[in-house]
């Protein structure tokens, strides 16, 4: 037994624990840190629901370890709303009905907003390019096309100037 | 057949409490091979764990340790001139995808962009898909026909070498992939093409790598049909595309054990992969 | 916010949803639960001899193991669906003598972490004597191997529908299309596992949390199979992700925990895994359509002879042959059939049973009917448009019997197919795709109408065709003391916002915002009982039905009172902005608040009412509501590959009236995601020992973003008459006609090849079809 104590930072705040580094993350969110937002579909690493953002890029929580977060940034659904994008991919999957179920849905926002973040896309308003990005992430209700209009909207309400470059940036 | 799932948890015969693989993560090689040395055959090494972590959950046996190699800054070169290039064993497919050699490398991009999907690409790295020996892997496939040399802590060898008869990596007990190392390939032309269950995302059914040399020697090679990965050159070749994909599949077709699909079958296997070596062959030589 | 029934009304959850809250069974905290883990069949035929669970009682942590001899003493589970002659399987949670497919359970463990309960379940073993398995519809047929030797066959029930002269109008007609139609055994997967917690309570009572679309079918269950009373047990069904059906009936996991909770007086839950879910949870479909229609030389159809056979798998439990029964009943569909031999059944086979998934046989039939039409069409040199035009049941002949019995409600069939087509581009586009031939890529259009029995159902349609629960909604309501609205209903969420067209109707009913009124579900202790839940595309039909009568109830004491509070004529007064006034007389007004204030603490209590606002009102809906619609698709397929993409759907519908446009949108978009799965990708195989093989996401193939295109959408509006809403249900819209609508657009671009009769189309298929597989 590796007795060690883990540093990182969940949803903006510093995190110290003690539980095993080779517990799976998504098992230290829901049963160690009570963070049931993150659901989990498949524990396989396939479908996506479970998909955290580790420094501001997504990984399937039932892949990671938890020795392999140390020093990171997490965010999960829990602390989406402390970014500045997150309410307003919030309020986009609401106006679009970008949900049914709700169970893949916080895999979908965090998905969205590391999408919005990625400054290697050219066009984040390219509803191809959403639609392959989207692959990240299983949904059996929407047939994806509102969640794709819901990021899609909001990518064009971030007029693509300074200022938006500034909103991605700060954390 | 089980259809209880593992966990990442064992409990002993004789004791009482659950053990899960000890867990550690140095920072340097010097480091890492310190840690490594000390019980090879126990301990696996992790880097994304994006294959890792799935075959431990599927039943295989469970290591005493997991080594992260992430956090060794020395497996994370990424250097690339006029047609070499060097991929450290701890580069992430995002990393890579994201940086100016992406393109240097021909098929490159094509290649990584199959791999999975965005959120897999930011795990899984050079090193582990290497060592994986994953038949349907991408990255492997193309740095066959690029002819890429393995690295590790204490030798180089052809990549081809890395694999056995059974898929699995000839790594000695305690060495360490560090990258690995292609040359000459501003020279090359390279196509990759896949097959995949759906229209995009998932794994390979089918997958062809094709690289074109100055002189029009053919390097092709081809995953989802047998247990390892095959990879042969075609020299001075004048056959029209389609015959010298037909050619090549059966000079090849009894070279190893075929692998299993569930899904598809090896006869439509067989004629998807001349399919897309037609086809990649086409578009090298136009 | 007003938000009137045609308008489309947030869904608070989905705000809920993407702040992570979300309260799934699994995130309903339990700590001091055990958990639970089944070992379950590794053959899928056999005697089982013994049980050997001392290693799985020796890890430490393990509470209770448990085995079919335990559960000896319980009532087996009964099916809903009981047909007259129907065999019945009499199986319990765990197996007990014999094995009958890969995955059944046959033993439980309970111990205090998950770790154990796993760990100790792996360690169960069972000695077995090997049995030969049934694996197909042709191995059960012959009556060989029997899973059930009482049965004397391994038919579970048979159904069989004649009307006219068929032997002598098929012999007449000018063309006869007779061919076998398969649709592929898929499964509804949706993203939530099943997942149980059970909790005895201190008064002895049982609270049972479960992903479940129908609580008190589960609480029946429970109650019938352990003998507990009604009034002891309370079913909650909390936030549920996805069922699709697949969560419409109970399993014997909610009964197993039940008994163990009992057993040991502790509170215990279990989560279902993905590998389990392949095959502890019902699969879909699974049907062999064989279908002989003849046509005059004109399209006309002059009879249909069928057999439809369901692959029931290994027990009957649940809906029984309902799919196959369906799949007969709706055959065809919005057509005028002169003269039907139909025949409808299910056979047992070694593999996990089938069950209720959305579209329930129909798009099973929609695919034999429609690719039928397409076949015919094509043989008569008659346009596929112009053909189903000369068969459709014209709107004057509305409500019209079919001849299976069911009433085609209302509707305008060629309305919406021109209508749909032209939106479409059909002609356009029809001439264009052979123009777009590049390489081996050829495009194929397509189209396929679809009939959708929706408001599932009358009592005494129910009783006639042997489902075993009545098909009335009951809504209540309460007014509280503060103005506020409270429906009280038995229709269960599971994503299809059935909770927000509720609080519609209701608010545009009582004229009020739609945040003033909360709708309570999912809880046997607050809602009234209904012998289906959501399911059948009721929700908004029935359930919204029963919401409107309630709430009309309410608003006629509302305005009594308001009356009183106004000092005025009760016929002077109207409900009108979220309070009463006197018919044109703004200044004569008061609010709910005030009303609500008044009923509550009355001076005087108006005669014929009682203090406090509340109300109750069932709605039995007289007759089924029928959907339909058209979808016309454009697809590419690769020759050489055999691979298919969607490149473009119009979806033309009409499901009556649209509470909320929004969601009857997602609704369609969804279920036509769903088949594209189940036409192209999605299939569950067995190898030769029928031990299933698809047992993982990697090998079963879900759509993703990049396989879905956009859909486009046209709406056609025609009321049914037998709903006081003129709703008609959508929910299984999407599925229904979609796969016979790619099926012909791959089709028509294989032009001259085979004939595409077997779902999904895989490349295998479509290559074979296309005679290039070597």
């Amino acid at each position: 037994m590796t007795a060690r104590v883990q540093h990182f930072e969940l949803n903006g705040q510093r995190i110290e624990c003690d539980a095993h580094p080779s517990k799976l993350v998504v098992d230290y969110l829901r049963e160690d840190a009570g963070l049931t937002g993150t659901n989990i579909g498949c524990g396989e690493g396939v479908c996506g629901t479970c998909s955290i953002l580790v420094d501001n890029c997504s990984a399937r929580s039932c892949l990671l370890l938890l020795g392999q977060i140390e020093e990171t940034s997490v965010l999960t659904i829990e602390g989406l709303a402390g970014h500045t994008l997150g309410p307003v991919i919030q309020d986009a999957f609401s106006r679009h009905f970008a949900a049914q179920c709700g169970y893949c849905t916080p895999a979908m926002l965090l998905i969205a907003l590391e999408y919005l973040l990625d400054g290697t896309i050219e066009n984040h308003a390219d509803k191809t390019v959403i639609r392959d990005r989207l692959a990240s992430v299983m949904c059996r209700c929407t047939g994806y096309q509102p969640i794709i209009d819901a990021i899609h909207d909001v990518a064009k309400s971030l007029a693509l100037g300074p200022a938006s470059q500034k909103l991605r940036t700060t954390p | 057949m089980s259809f209880v799932p593992q966990l990442l948890a064992e409990f002993p015969e004789d004791g009482t409490t659950m053990k899960r693989p000890d867990f550690s993560a140095p920072t340097s090689l010097l480091e890492l091979k310190h840690e490594y040395s000390k019980s090879p055959e126990g301990t696996m090494l992790i880097a994304g764990g994006q294959s890792l972590l799935p075959a431990l959950f599927k039943g295989r046996s469970m290591p005493d340790k997991l080594i992260d190699i992430g956090r060794v800054a020395e497996l994370r070169r990424l250097e690339f001139g006029s047609g070499n290039v060097f991929l450290g064993a701890g580069l992430t497919f995002t990393q890579i995808l994201a940086s100016k050699g992406a393109t240097v490398l021909p098929g490159l991009v094509a290649a990584l962009g199959y791999v999975g999907n965005c959120t897999i690409r930011n795990r899984a790295t050079v090193g582990g898909s290497l060592a994986w020996a994953d038949p349907r892997a991408e990255l492997s496939l193309l740095l066959l026909v690029l002819d890429a040399v393995v690295v590790t802590e204490r030798r180089e060898f052809a990549l081809a070498d890395l694999y056995g008869e059974a898929g699995q990596n000839n790594l000695a007990p305690g060495e360490i992939i560090v990258g690995v190392r292609v040359n000459g390939c501003d020279a090359k032309k390279c196509e990759f093409l896949e097959l995949m269950p759906r229209a995009s995302a998932g794994r390979a059914v089918i997958g062809v790598a094709v690289c074109c040399d100055q002189l029009g020697s053919l390097r092709i090679a081809v995953s989802g049909l047998w247990k390892p990965q095959i990879c042969a050159s075609v020299v001075g070749c004048d056959l029209g595309a389609e015959s010298l994909a037909e050619s090549w599949l059966t000079d090849h077709c009894e070279a190893a054990a075929k692998l299993a699909d569930i899904a598809f079958g090896w006869a439509y296997r067989r004629r998807a992969a001349a399919v897309l070596m037609t086809r990649a062959i086409e578009s090298v030589r136009r | 916010m007003t938000a009137k029934i045609g308008q489309s009304a947030l869904r608070p959850d989905i705000a809920r949803f993407a702040r992570g809250e979300g309260n799934y069974v699994s995130d309903i905290p339990a700590p001091d639960a055990l958990w639970i883990a089944l070992a379950r069949s590794s053959v899928a035929h056999a005697e089982l001899i013994s049980i050997n669970v001392d290693a799985a009682r020796r890890v430490p942590g393990v509470r209770g193991v448990f085995t079919g001899r335990d559960l000896a003493g319980t009532t087996p589970q009964s099916s809903l669906w009981d047909l007259p002659g129907q065999n019945h399987t009499h199986l319990r949670a765990l197996a007990e003598d014999r094995l009958r497919y890969a995955g059944q359970p046959y033993a439980a463990v309970a111990a205090e972490t998950r770790e154990a309960a796993v760990q100790a379940a792996a360690l169960i073993t069972s000695d077995n004597r090997p049995l030969e398995t049934v694996g197909s519809i042709d191995e059960s047929l012959t009556g060989d191997t029997l899973l059930y030797p009482e049965w004397k066959s391994n038919a579970v029930a048979k159904q069989h529908w004649e009307f006219g002269d068929v032997t002598g109008a098929l012999t007449q007609s000018h063309l006869v299309v007779a061919e076998r139609f398969m649709s592929g055994r898929v499964h509804p997967m949706s993203l939530e596992p099943r997942s149980v917690l059970v909790r005895p309570e201190p008064d002895g009572s049982l609270t049972i949390w479960t992903s479940t679309q129908s609580i008190h079918q589960v609480r029946a269950s429970v109650a019938e199979c352990l003998g507990l009373p009604e009034h002891r047990l309370r079913v909650i069904a909390p936030d549920v992700g996805g069922s699709f059906g697949m969560k419409a009936c109970a399993y014997g996991e909610e009964t197993l925990l039940a008994f163990i909770a009992l057993k040991l007086n502790r509170p215990v839950r279990w989560i279902e895994t993905r590998r389990e879910a392949f095959i502890g949870s019902t699969h879909g479909r699974d049907h062999r359509f064989d279908l002989e229609t003849g046509f005059d030389a004109d399209g006309r159809i002059t009879a249909m002879r069928g057999e439809v056979i369901l692959d029931k798998g290994a027990d009957a439990f649940g809906v029984s042959i309902g799919t196959a029964w369906i799949s007969g009943a709706v055959i065809t569909s919005v057509y005028h059939v002169p003269a039907i031999d139909i025949s409808a059944s299910g056979l047992v086979t070694n593999k996990t049973p089938t069950g209720a998934y959305r579209g329930f046989g129909q798009p099973e039939a929609a695919f034999a009917i429609e690719r039928t039409l397409d076949i015919a069409a094509n043989r008569l040199g008659i346009d596929a448009a112009e053909i189903r035009r000369r068969n459709f049941v014209p709107s004057y002949a509305l409500p019209y019997t079919t001849p299976t019995g069911l009433v085609l409600d209302s509707g305008d069939y060629t309305g919406l197919l021109d209508l749909t087509l032209s939106r479409f581009g059909y002609t356009d586009r029809t001439r264009a795709a052979k123009s777009r031939a590049m390489g081996d890529i050829r495009t194929g259009v397509g189209f396929a109408c679809y009939s959708e029995v929706t408001n599932f159902g009358p009592s005494a349609l129910c009783k006639a065709i042997g489902v075993a629960n009545a098909g009335f909604d009951v809504a209540t309501i309460r007014m509280e003391p503060s103005g506020h609205v409270r429906l009280f209903t038995s229709q269960t969420p599971m994503g299809q916002g059935i909770e927000t067209v509720l609080a519609q109707i209701c608010a545009d009913e009582l004229t009020v915002p739609v945040e003033d009124v909360a709708v309570v579900h999912g809880d046997t202790l607050s809602a009234s009982y209904t012998g289906y839940a959501s399911g059948g595309s009721r929700g908004a039909g029935v359930g919204g039905a029963s919401a409107a009568l309630v709430s009309r109830k309410l608003a006629d004491q509302i305005r009594r009172w308001g009356a009183l509070v106004l000092k005025a004529d009760p016929a002077e007064v109207e409900l009108i902005q979220g309070g009463v006034q006197v018919v044109d007389d703004p200044v004569r007004r008061c609010s709910m608040a005030a009303i609500a204030g008044e009923a509550y603490f009355p001076s005087t209590v108006p005669e014929g009412l009682e203090p406090g606002l509340e109300a109750r009102a069932v709605f039995e809906p007289s007759s089924l509501a029928i959907s339909y619609g058209v979808v016309a698709v454009e697809i590419e397929v690769d020759l050489a590959l055999g691979t298919v993409r969607v490149k473009d759907v119009v979806f033309g519908h009409d499901c009556g009236v649209q509470i909320n446009p929004k969601i009857v949108e997602g609704q369609i978009i969804g279920g036509v995601a769903q088949a594209i799965g189940a036409s192209l990708f999605e299939t569950i195989e067995f190898d030769d020992a029928m031990l299933p093989v698809t047992t993982s996401l990697h090998d079963y193939f879900l759509p993703l973003a990049a396989d879905i295109p956009t859909i486009n959408l046209v709406h056609q509006t025609t009321p049914t008459p037998f709903s006081p809403l003129g709703v008609k249900g959508v929910g299984e819209s999407g599925v229904i006609g979609t796969p016979a609508a790619i099926a012909n657009a791959v089709q028509h671009a294989l032009e001259g090849s085979g004939l595409l009769l077997t779902l999904p189309l895989t490349p295998e298929r479509v290559l074979k079809a296309n005679d290039t597989l070597r």
